[in-house]
């Protein structure tokens, strides 16, 4: 919201520092949830995959000798 | 071989946005952890389609509000049936010296309308161009650029914000989508 680009924007009528308080506030709440520990079943999950992947892999490369 | 550990790690760097979006869609801890979990197995099964160069979050956040709302289809209606007289039923968080709490700006974030909602989160928040957001959510950059207005419009209603007769007396005139950005596309 702080984009100067996006300036032309904003609502007629709406005050400047109220517009970046709430922007800050957006920005906060965001950072917030960026800065949260990712829980682990989803660090997990791409494990999972990843070990899935390599799995079929491995099957395919033996099955292309037949 | 690298180019799954390649695909891991991307999509590894990306899981916090994912939940920060899958947050801001669901509105629910527990609910966005499942929407990431399905976005990052349909992400991985589909990573043939995704185009190198192209932004790979755009792309991740594009399936996950596809998944999103084609599971909640039917509740999004609802919300939206109700949008126009949501604003007259919010309670009032009172501000102190025009400064907003963040738990209360949390919960006039989630009284929001699903689409303004997620179209302040793109542009405000996920550092998005309006035309990456409208690119994303598969909308008009006219349409997003309304949506993040009426958003703000509903923000400061929700949160009483002090001293809006001094500073913002346009406010109550304005009208819902501003002519400068009905009439761009």
């Amino acid at each position: 919201m702080s984009d100067p680009k996006h300036a032309s924007h904003r609502i007629p009528g709406l005050a400047e520092p109220v517009q970046a308080h709430l922007g800050e506030k957006l920005k906060e709440f965001y950072g917030s949830i960026l800065s949260e520990p990712v829980p682990d079943r989803l660090t997990a999950l791409l494990d999972e995959l990843e070990k899935q992947e390599r799995a079929a892999l491995a099957a395919r490369a033996k099955g292309g000798d037949e | 071989m690298t180019a799954i550990t390649a695909l891991k790690t991307a999509l590894l760097a990306e899981l916090p946005s994912l939940r920060a979006f899958a947050i801001s869609l669901t509105g629910s801890h527990d609910r966005a952890d499942d929407l990431v979990q399905e976005t990052v197995m349909k992400a991985w099964a589909a990573h043939a389609s995704f185009t190198e160069g192209t932004s790979l979050r755009a792309w991740l956040f594009t399936i996950m509000r596809n998944t999103f709302f084609s599971q909640h289809r039917k509740a999004r209606r609802e919300v939206q049936d109700v949008d126009g007289v949501a604003a007259g039923r919010l309670v009032s968080v009172p501000t102190q010296h025009g400064h907003v709490d963040l738990a209360d700006f949390r919960t006039a974030l989630e009284q929001l309308a699903p689409d303004q909602r997620e179209a302040l989160i793109l542009i405000g928040a996920s550092g998005f161009s309006y035309e990456e957001a409208a690119e994303i959510c598969g909308c008009a950059v006219g349409t997003m650029k309304s949506r993040v207005n009426r958003a703000r419009q509903k923000l400061m209603q929700s949160l009483s914000i002090d001293g809006l007769d001094d500073i913002g007396s346009g406010f109550a005139a304005l009208p819902a989508e501003p002519a400068a950005v009905a009439g761009e596309r």
